[in-house]
């Protein structure tokens, strides 16, 4: 080396340059390694979230009856562009999932990477389809929401959408508790778009929904929405509501309203179906509100059960506005004011008092504030402060007019007196459970005491009188002392065209509890516009009475006040029996009229038709006694033949009749048969005409209603 | 018997941390393709065992021949070499890049070999006799000995190899002793040309350069000449940009944080970073790597190998890899120092070079300070061609070490 020096400071230089250079690089892998940077936020771009969906809680009725559960369902898509033949793959589909073929392939041929095929498939398809393998259809296995019992507590229920969010009912208000929380995994992408797993991260678990446990009670509930159904039915109404209560413990066992909807299929039905009508719908009551202030009166001493009112023949005209009674009535006692529902005497009880006693007695009963129930869409109705008032409001408000309720208040109201006087708070939701385990319980819970004990006494007794001899008869059952008011009311028009009331649109409604000794179960029955028959005692207590009878069947011994009284409400009652027409049926059909009228028949003849009977149709039996019948076949050869009897007759009867005989029937009308040309007893040759007059008859006395 | 003992010692340090760094390159070759079923690792593994003994017997090898030897053939190696490398622009287009000749079933990469041979070229040159850098004509030649090698890989295209040639020029004439100065002034049209991009930084490198030569009392025609150069380096820089390919784009700006292609080129890097960082102090194990088993990592047995250490070694795997290559530079560097001839520690430290230009570049691309620019870890990364040209290299080495005590 020439000069020494110099090179060694060469060599010093880029030896201390390599060195600071490996230190740089140390200095950046501890930084990397020990973590300091961010790390993480690059990462995220690398790594995808895959959410572990939670189970939704279910729902129970108070016997563990499941009501809303999930099952794994399967959902079908694909990536169009993945797919390779769309003809062979919208055939497996169409062949897998009983699609239609056309659909499948028109959506595989659409220029995107995600269509989805089909929802709510069975688990099947998706081993099925694996099998198959055909890239760009894909299956993904979800939980999909179930109401086992369909249309059962629907409106109560609810129901989610595809995602499993709840969309009405208790689905949406307990949606934060039913829901859960999704638990992740984390995925690392690879180059390829390939998921792994990432090695080192937390698997968070999801945490399932709170099961929900309701005071519910399937058996009343689905009671209560058959009799409902059967009486709207029978009264051609247009929807109707039921609430079964517990008076004691406020605890709701059944809600019910029509129309109705299927809960798995929401979409089928109208909107208006969805709703939990007892709570969301309001409505003038009429009578059914008269107990707030007969006991209002009884609470504050103004007035005994034995004081009399005059309850002006039947027409009274409060300042300007006429109140009628269905039956006019000179002096009734306060009780009888009750028990056969006078608005006359009511509302002049009601002028007489100071307005305030009404109001606050309203208001303590629950009217014009929420239950808080907490169920979806609750109204508190209509309860005008007493400044808003009119000079005749105090006599409106008594019959149950000038206020919109719900029947859920009403309810209350009815077990605040069947309880002793407590307005209790109304229960849905009887626990909410996590894993099987009760982590909130709702137990029974009074808001006030309304009226004392004494007067909510006088008021069962007064109540018992109305269906023992009052507008409740139809209530009545046999071995049971049932309470219970009958209410009839004319809807107000909801548009501000109208002014007033409808003419022949009624809510029907009765609410009674039982037994009066000691209530255990409450009932109220609201029916909307029932045709013909339209009061509340017409309507709504044959309904109460159906739904009561089939819970103290059940129930049993519990309802029963002694073992005699059982007895009496087991007894078959020895009705006398009305004889049917059979004159003109077929033998097939007299059979089982036999069957249904348990009256045992003797048939004679060889025909094919009944031609006579006795004893005739309408005859009352006082016991079930044989019925002789004659099926003669016509061996008369004679041309001429007596025309028989047919007047009186259903058409298609007097048709067999004629025809067997060797007439010809010419019709004009439908329903029975009014008049007959020629007359019974005339003789006119075979093959001749006798022209029936027919009309559909209306009896009018069978829609006379004497209450 | 000192100078015995210290020849052998010598050797000794060189000789073992090679074959640690071997080793280590064996561990993380199995870990990185192994795949849990048996015998599927085998084929790269035992490849690279073969390779590393070949390797060694070639290091034995180059390690005994005469130097002047080599210092005679240098320019004969360096025109085979070339021929290679011209051969290779002629071959079909497969669409690839065209870095390798098929011999039987082993592929060999002229342009790897290209690196020892231009380093021992360019220390046959500078290590002459007469050479003097005072002389201009020795000055342009080294360029031009580096300059065709250069444009011909770059054409393969292979932008890291092509950019190690021109690497290895300036310490080797740094070490042959050009004046700081000179230095200088061949750094500043790659800065100029850096600087370009942006009129207010181009503006101010400029300003820097021209009171440097005021203040260096240079003569006006240097001054004028240098200011040209760099200004025409300015100019070129943006054109020569567009001639750079897109995937050369990429990775430069990616590696300068102008571009954020996460699903491209800076994909690598951040799958490199997450495996280095989830190794932590003590490492995953061995296998126990996620990165590395689930092949997040791409190109992982070659040039990412050091993020499969990093991860399944941790911190302190690491450190072992970067201290035994510290330990290895420094001998090197020691026996470049040391060396009887011009010529040998001309070599010497132009191997060191080579070393070291990989080591920092590899590395640094892993943990993202570097681009991505295909360079393999000496030793470590799988591959042969690498293997036996650094096991020449340590020969030659090994060779200069023990003429220097003979």
């Amino acid at each position: 080396m020439k000069n020494m020096q110099n090179f060694t400071w060469r060599f010093d230089i880029f030896t201390v340059g390599a060195l600071l250079f490996l230190l740089l690089m140390i200095v950046k892998m501890v930084q990397i390694q020990i973590g300091v940077g961010g790390l993480e936020v690059t990462e995220n771009r690398f790594q995808a979230q895959h959410k572990l969906p939670p189970e939704r809680g279910r729902i129970f009725d108070r016997n563990l009856k499941t009501l809303a559960f999930n099952i794994p369902t399967v959902t079908l898509f694909a990536d169009p562009k993945k797919i390779e033949n769309a003809n062979a793959a919208a055939r497996a589909v169409a062949s897998l999932t009983g699609l239609d073929f056309a659909q499948v392939r028109e959506k595989l041929g659409q220029k995107t990477n995600y269509v989805k095929l089909a929802t709510k498939l069975p688990l099947a398809v998706h081993e099925k389809l694996g099998k198959l393998g055909i890239t760009g259809l894909y299956s993904e296995v979800v939980l999909t929401r179930k109401y086992p019992k369909s249309d059962l507590c629907s409106q109560l229920l609810g129901f989610t959408d595809i995602d499993g969010k709840g969309i009405s009912g208790l689905e949406m208000t307990q949606d934060f508790l039913l829901q859960g929380a999704p638990g992740r995994v984390v995925y690392q992408i690879t180059a390829n778009n390939e998921k792994f797993p990432r090695i080192g991260y937390p698997e968070e678990q999801a945490r399932d929904g709170n099961d929900f446990v309701l005071t519910i009670d399937y058996r009343y509930q689905y009671i209560a929405e058959r009799e409902l159904h059967n009486t709207i039915l029978q009264t051609d109404a247009a929807g109707g509501a039921v609430i079964i209560m517990n008076p004691e413990t406020g605890e709701i066992l059944a809600i019910c309203s029509e129309p109705n909807f299927n809960p798995n299929e929401p979409g089928k039905a109208d909107q208006e179906a969805w709703r939990i009508k007892p709570v969301t719908d309001i409505f003038e009551p009429g009578s059914t509100f008269k107990p707030i202030l007969m006991s209002a009166l009884l609470e504050k001493g103004l007035h005994t059960t034995s004081d009399k009112v005059f309850c002006e023949n039947g027409k009274y005209m409060l300042k300007d506005r006429p109140i009628r009674d269905t039956a006019p009535y000179a002096w009734l006692s306060m009780r009888d004011v009750m028990v056969y529902s006078s608005n006359i005497g009511m509302s002049k009880l009601a002028m007489e008092t100071d307005r305030k006693l009404l109001y606050d007695y309203a208001r303590a009963f629950g009217f014009g504030q929420e239950t808080g129930v907490g169920l979806q869409g609750e109204q508190k109705g209509i309860l005008s402060s007493i400044g808003a008032w009119s000079g005749v409001s105090p006599g409106f408000i008594s019959i149950g007019h000038e206020v919109a309720v719900t029947a859920l208040q009403m309810t209350n109201m009815f077990s605040t007196i069947a309880n002793g006087g407590f307005l209790m708070q109304p229960v849905i939701v009887k626990e909410i459970r996590k894993d099987g385990i009760p982590v909130k319980v709702y137990g029974p819970r009074a808001v006030r005491r309304v009226i004392s004990t004494a007067t909510a006494d006088t008021m069962k007794s007064i109540l018992a009188d109305v269906v023992e001899r009052g507008t409740g008869k139809k209530a009545a059952i046999k071995g049971v002392t049932v309470c219970g008011k009958t209410g009839t009311a004319k809807m107000p028009f909801t548009d501000r065209k109208n002014v007033g009331y409808q003419e022949g649109n009624y809510i029907s409604n009765f609410c009674g509890f039982f037994p009066a000794e000691d209530p255990k179960i409450c009932i109220y029955v609201m029916i909307e516009k029932p045709r013909n028959l339209y009061y509340g005692g017409d309507v709504g207590a044959p309904c109460f009475k159906n739904i009561a009878e089939q819970i103290i069947t059940f129930e049993g011994l519990d309802y029963f006040q002694s073992p005699d009284r059982q007895e009496e409400f087991h007894t078959v009652e020895n009705n006398p029996i009305l004889v049917p027409n059979l004159v003109g049926c077929s033998r097939a059909a007299a059979s089982y009229a036999e069957h249904k009228a348990s009256l045992p028949i003797h048939t004679g003849g060889e025909g094919q038709f009944i031609m006579a009977q006795n004893p005739p149709a309408g005859t009352i039996l006082a016991e079930a006694q044989g019925i002789r019948l004659d099926s003669e076949t016509n061996n008369d050869d004679n041309d001429v033949q007596l025309v028989p009897n047919v007047t009186g007759l259903p058409v298609r009867n007097a048709m067999n009749i004629l025809a067997v005989k060797g007439f010809r029937a010419v019709i004009i009308g439908s329903g029975k048969v009014a008049r007959q040309q020629p007359g019974p007893g005339k003789k006119i040759g075979k093959q001749e005409q006798v022209l029936l007059q027919c009309e559909s008859a209306v009896n009018l006395n069978d829609l006379l209603v004497l209450r | 018997m000192m100078t015995v003992i210290k020849k052998i010692k010598t050797d000794r340090v060189l000789i073992i941390t090679t074959l640690l760094l071997c080793l280590y390159g064996l561990v993380a070759i199995y870990s990185a393709t192994w795949t849990g079923t048996p015998g599927a690792w085998k084929s790269y593994f035992l490849r690279q065992v073969i390779w590393i003994m070949i390797g060694l017997v070639i290091m034995v090898f180059t390690a005994k021949i005469p130097l002047d030897w080599v210092h005679m053939s240098a320019g004969g190696l360096y025109f085979i070499n070339l021929c290679f490398l011209v051969v290779l622009l002629f071959l079909p287009d497969t669409g690839q890049p065209s870095r390798w000749i098929n011999i039987g079933s082993f592929q060999l990469q002229p342009s790897e070999f290209m690196k020892p041979v231009m380093v021992i070229t360019l220390a046959a040159l500078l290590g002459s006799q007469n050479c003097s850098l005072k002389k201009i004509r020795y000055l342009l030649a080294a360029f031009a000995l580096v300059l065709v090698p250069f444009i011909l890989v770059m054409k393969q295209p292979d932008l890291g190899t092509s950019l190690t040639f021109l690497v290895i020029l300036i310490p080797m004439l740094y070490w042959k002793g050009l004046s700081l100065f000179i230095i200088m002034i061949i750094f500043f049209p790659v800065v100029t040309f850096v600087a370009a991009f942006n009129f207010w930084t181009f503006s101010f490198i400029m300003l820097i350069i021209c009171a440097i030569l005021i203040l260096s009392r240079q003569r006006a025609v240097v001054f004028w000449a240098v200011f040209l150069v760099n200004i025409l380096a300015g100019i070129a820089a943006p054109n020569l940009w567009h001639h750079l390919h897109d995937y050369q784009k990429q990775r430069v700006l990616g590696f300068l944080g102008l571009v954020s292609d996460p699903q491209g080129s800076g994909y690598q890097i951040i799958q490199s970073k997450v495996a280095i960082g989830s190794g932590g102090i003590i490492g995953k194990g061995f296998l126990h790597g996620s990165q590395t088993q689930l092949r997040f990592l791409p190109a992982q047995h070659t040039d990412f190998i050091f993020s499969v250490l990093a991860e399944e070694w941790g911190l302190l795997g690491a450190l072992v890899v970067l201290v035994t290559f510290l330990i290895f530079l420094l001998r090197i560097i020691t026996v470049a120092y040391n060396a009887k001839t011009d010529f040998a520690g001309l070599m010497t430290f132009g191997f060191m070079v080579i070393f070291l230009f990989q080591v920092v570049v590899n590395i640094g691309m892993t943990m993202g300070i570097m681009p991505v620019t295909g360079m393999p870890l000496p030793f470590i990364s799988y591959g042969g061609s690498s293997l036996l040209t650094n096991m020449v290299m340590i020969g030659l080495i090994v060779n200069t070490a023990m003429q220097r005590y003979k």
